[in-house]
């Protein structure tokens, strides 16, 4: 595969993507991501995060057609999408913790 | 209803825009802009704005610092956290910040270490700093004219009015020119009588020098025509003499008895233009250039500033006005040759210059006498550091093992000992404040634009600077010497207990001895200074200082036409009856000058005549000074009589005229013949010798006694417009002036008072500028020594612990304790040698700028640099025997045991 795994936050920013589907702006993305993880996170963290897997190339995104919203100042919006390669690199993650957590249920079962 | 529509609240303007700047230009950043905005509003909308925006703050801050770092490098290396290893190029910004992280984290490590650096660099860079300030206020800062680099002086201290017409009309360099006749004359009536300056000038001076009225108007055209009408006041006179007077412009003052309107007073910044002509002037009037009186070439009054025409150079000014003086030579051979035949020479020095004089050189001393100082702290802290690298050789190694490149590991050594300095820079700075404050404490005065020394941005730049500066000097050794650490070699274990190498041996004992050479000079430059004081404050004065009081008048110049003399002298007789009978006054005597009575400002009286033992011409007669003195003089002042006596009230009927001598210029003229009853004579008259006197040091400590010839005052002083009063008292100065002031006026109202002071002070202040310099230079050679010796100390103490097994060893096989001292202190004894050595040398070459402040002493004064190195040799074996002892004590089995 040649690809390196992800981190732990990049693996939670790509879940919260995905979760809100076609409305998945960065403000709404941070307060999942503090909802989930019961943590406040850090927008610049988060930005930067943005931008390193856009550049692994997991993640991208488009300006909202919707026009500028006023109380943006007349700045711009972004939309953010996970790719085929986040979805599959999110895939493979998941897959390698599956098999190392298997046999391990009774030493690591919280319950 | 609908609600009204509301104003969508923005985020802190300059926050934003800071974070604008921080984040990429593109729609990434715009659309983070907008987020954040978004949530901004959001907050505001509940009534939180407050609250909103120093959270936009905050977020702009957290945010921008990411981009910021983060700009130069692709985002898919960031987060992975690299280690101190290979690094590519254009992370600067990151890889900084890890350094700087990084210093913070190894000096809080060691806090006593950080604080000893800390304490060296600030106390090097306090006191280089403090200088600093003072060299920049007084030589470096322009003068506070308009464009001050083209304002220039006529050396030699006078010229007389034709002159400076000639250069005004006669050359193409000067744009205006203009000149001041300083004097000094009575203000009365309206107060207490008072001598004051009077600057008169001529019409172009004020602009020249940029001055503004901050009442009332200056000069105009018409005031310059006859006798002067109108005056204007200087600022500081308008509040010392009038309170700030708003109404004072349009009145009437009396000076040197004649009634001048105030047209104007200056405002407050100007005043320092006064130093150009000697001293702060306190009312300016103008001067009619086209009188008779002030057309004569022979009358030398003006103090003359010119300002260059735009692009002429000082040299091409000087080149015209030499031009001209060959031409005026002569055209008015009196005025224009000097006595050798050459014509006169007129210097033209910048304006700057022209005020600052020699104290530039004192200054520039004491700033290198400091910067050695600072070369000896970098030096000792190097050492610190040197001593410090040989304990993190191991860590360096493993860097350099986990790939770190040379490079990267001086990058972050220089940061440690750069943000080290800077720490001891912030304490240099504080130290400086009081250096400062300290200075115009004891500044004896006889420094010119003191009141500009302050710690500034330029000198807080300065300090900046500096403390970088010796970062990099004392980080670099130890940092270059890091980078040639064999990784493997050092990675043993062994290696930990191997002695240090030697080139970091020769490194540091290099440093030791640079050090200890340099103390040498400073102490030597000490020395001499205190020697030389030390030669000046037992000059025997030739009097008795203590308990003697000065009493100064200058009497107002007589009408024309009108004989003084006979009033005079009534005068001063009869002020000499009344101070006798105030009570506390044992003693007093009046001449036309008593010994320090002008405050040692030079000769200010009396005629210099030559004085012959034949009533021919001869050749060569002395000059001596002639002091007109009254009956009781020399008992007053405590000068002994060597033979005969003074002068008594019956010497007045004789026919010659009475003299006594001092013994200078009896063995000059009588030789070892008995001078009592000879006849001298000088001028048209004959005097006969009735007494020989002590020699008396009249004009200050440093001179040689003079020839001098006492005259009756009675007979012949009512011609000089001053008189003074020694008063033998054991009452203080100042319980007494009141009542020698009541004498005064008692006997004339408008009798102004220069000076009434205790002769032991005005002695005491002749000397305080080179009590100033040496204290400073001691200071400064203590400060050194004391490193020098600690530099000394922990070098023997490092090098004893890196012995340690050998000596233990040594010691086990029988070595005594005494030949285990000898052997550590053998490093010492050839360190400190070889560091005098140096010294000395460098001494001999540096000390000869001390010449021109040295009295009675030469700069290779041999006593001195014996005594300053055997000091010096003294304290550094000491510092090097403590170690010794300490390793001579320790019990040899138990260094082996640890092994």
């Amino acid at each position: 595969m040649g690809k390196t795994f992800i981190g732990e936050f990049e693996q939670m920013v790509l879940l919260a993507v995905l979760k809100h589907g076609e409305t998945a702006y960065a403000v709404d993305i941070r307060r999942e991501l503090e909802r989930l993880a019961a943590r406040s996170v850090s927008r610049g963290a988060l930005y930067r995060t943005f931008d390193r897997l856009e550049a692994k190339g997991y993640l991208e995104w488009e300006v909202d057609s919707g026009g500028p919203v006023p109380d943006r100042g007349g700045h711009p919006m972004r939309r953010f999408r996970v790719t085929r390669a986040g979805i599959e690199a999110l895939q493979a993650s998941r897959s390698a913790l599956i098999k190392l957590w298997r046999g391990l249920e009774t030493v690591l079962d919280e319950s | 209803m609908t609600p009204p529509p509301q104003a969508v609240p923005s985020p802190p303007a300059l926050a934003e825009a800071l974070l604008t700047r921080c984040l990429p230009a593109d729609t990434r950043g715009r659309c983070i802009l907008g987020d954040l905005r978004q949530e901004f509003v959001a907050m505001c909308r509940l009534g939180m704005t407050r609250l909103a925006r120093s959270w936009y703050r905050k977020q702009a801050v957290a945010i921008g610092w990411r981009y910021l770092l983060a700009r130069h490098r692709p985002a898919t290396q960031l987060g992975s956290k690299q280690p101190l290893g290979p690094r590519k190029r254009g992370n600067t910004v990151e890889s900084f910040y890890q350094d700087v992280r990084y210093a913070v984290r190894s000096f809080a490590k060691r806090p006593s270490f950080s604080l000893t650096v800390i304490a060296i660099v600030g106390l090097g860079v306090g006191a280089t700093t403090t200088m600093f300030s003072v060299v920049d206020g007084v030589v470096l800062q322009k003068l506070p004219y308009p464009n001050p680099e083209e304002l220039v002086f006529f050396g030699n201290p006078a010229h007389s009015v034709p002159l400076m017409l000639d250069w005004r009309d006669r050359t193409s360099s000067f744009a205006s020119i203009g000149g001041v006749y300083d004097r000094e004359a009575d203000l009365t009536g309206d107060g207490e009588p008072l001598t004051i300056r009077v600057g008169m000038v001529t019409s172009d001076f004020f602009s020249i020098l940029g001055a503004r009225s901050g009442l009332g108007r200056l000069f105009a055209p018409d005031d310059f025509a006859g006798m002067p009408r109108a005056v204007v006041v200087s600022n500081r006179m308008w509040h010392s003499r009038w309170g700030g007077d708003p109404e004072l412009v349009g009145k009437t003052i009396t000076v040197a008895g004649a009634p001048l309107t105030v047209v104007g007073v200056l405002a407050a910044e100007f005043g320092a233009a006064a130093t150009v002509a000697g001293s702060d002037i306190d009312l300016w009037t103008p001067l009619d250039i086209s009188s008779p009186e002030n057309l004569t070439r022979g009358r030398y009054i003006l103090s003359v500033v010119a300002r260059l025409k735009p692009g002429v150079t000082r040299d091409a000014a000087q080149a015209d006005v030499t031009a001209l003086g060959a031409l005026i030579a002569v055209e008015h051979p009196d005025h224009g040759l000097r006595r050798d035949g050459t014509p006169r020479r007129y210097p033209v020095l910048s304006l700057q210059q022209a005020i600052v004089g020699d104290t530039a050189n004192v200054l520039y001393m004491l700033l290198g006498a400091v910067g050695l100082l600072l070369v000896i702290a970098c030096a000792n802290v190097a050492n610190l550091f040197l001593a410090r690298g040989t304990e993190r050789q191991r860590e360096m190694a493993l860097r350099g093992a986990l790939g770190a490149g040379g490079k990267r590991v001086l990058g972050q050594l220089l940061t440690e000992s750069v943000f080290i300095s800077l720490g001891g820079g912030l304490l240099g700075v504080a130290l400086a404040y009081g250096g400062v404050t300290l200075f115009e404490l004891y500044n004896p005065g006889g420094i010119p634009r003191a009141e500009n020394i302050a710690v500034d941005f330029r000198v807080l730049l300065f300090a900046l600077g500096l403390s970088a500066l010796t970062g990099v000097l004392f980080g670099l050794v130890p940092a270059l010497q890091a980078m040639r650490i064999d990784v493997a070699d050092a990675l043993k274990d062994a290696a930990s207990s191997v002695t240090a190498s030697r080139g970091r041996r020769g490194l540091r004992n290099a440093l030791v001895v640079s050090e200890i050479a340099i103390a040498l000079v400073l102490l030597v430059g000490a020395g001499l200074l205190f020697n030389s004081l030390m030669r000046l404050q037992s000059v025997d004065p030739g009097f008795e200082q203590e308990g003697l009081i000065a009493v100064w008048l200058q009497f107002r110049p007589a009408p024309r036409g009108q004989e003084p003399e006979a009033e005079r002298i009534r005068f001063t007789q009869d002020l000499t009856e009344r101070i006798a009978a105030i009570p506390g006054v044992e003693q007093v005597a009046a001449g036309v000058t008593i010994p320090f009575g002008t405050g040692g400002r030079g000769i200010m009286c009396c005629w210099l005549s030559p004085v012959r033992a034949t009533p021919e011409d001869v050749e060569d007669a002395p000059d001596p000074i002639v002091h007109p003195i009254r009956p009781g003089y020399f008992a007053t002042v405590g000068t002994p009589i060597v033979r005969g006596r003074e002068f008594a009230a019956s010497d007045l009927d004789s026919v010659d005229v009475p003299v006594v001598i001092n013994m200078r210029l009896a063995d000059q003229l009588f030789g070892a013949e008995d001078p009592l009853g000879r006849s001298v004579w000088f001028r048209e008259q004959r005097g006969h010798v009735i007494g020989v006197a002590e020699n008396i040091l009249h004009w200050g400590l440093h001179r040689r006694a003079d020839f001098e010839m006492y005259v009756p005052y009675d007979v012949m002083g009512g011609f000089y417009r001053q008189v003074q009063f020694a008063v033998r008292s054991r009452l203080d100065a100042s319980t007494i002036a009141p009542e020698i002031r009541e004498a005064i006026w008692a006997l004339n109202p408008d009798q102004p008072i220069q000076e009434i002071d205790a002769i032991s002070r005005i002695v005491a202040a002749s000397v305080a500028e080179p009590r100033f310099i040496s204290a400073l230079l001691i200071a400064f050679s203590t400060m050194a020594i004391l490193l020098a010796a600690g530099g000394i100390y922990g070098s023997i103490l490092y090098s004893v612990g890196q012995r340690q097994r050998e000596l233990g060893i040594r010691m086990a096989l029988g070595a005594g304790r005494v030949s285990v001292v000898a052997l550590i202190l053998r490093q010492g004894v050839l360190l400190t040698a070889l560091g005098v050595v140096l010294g000395v040398v460098g001494a001999l070459a540096l000390t000869r700028t001390l010449e021109s402040l040295l009295f009675g002493i030469t700069p290779s004064d041999s006593g001195t640099f014996v005594a300053v190195s055997a000091l010096l040799a003294t304290v550094a074996l000491t510092a090097s025997y403590l170690p010794a002892r300490k390793a001579s004590e320790t019990d040899p089995m138990e260094t082996l045991r640890a092994e």
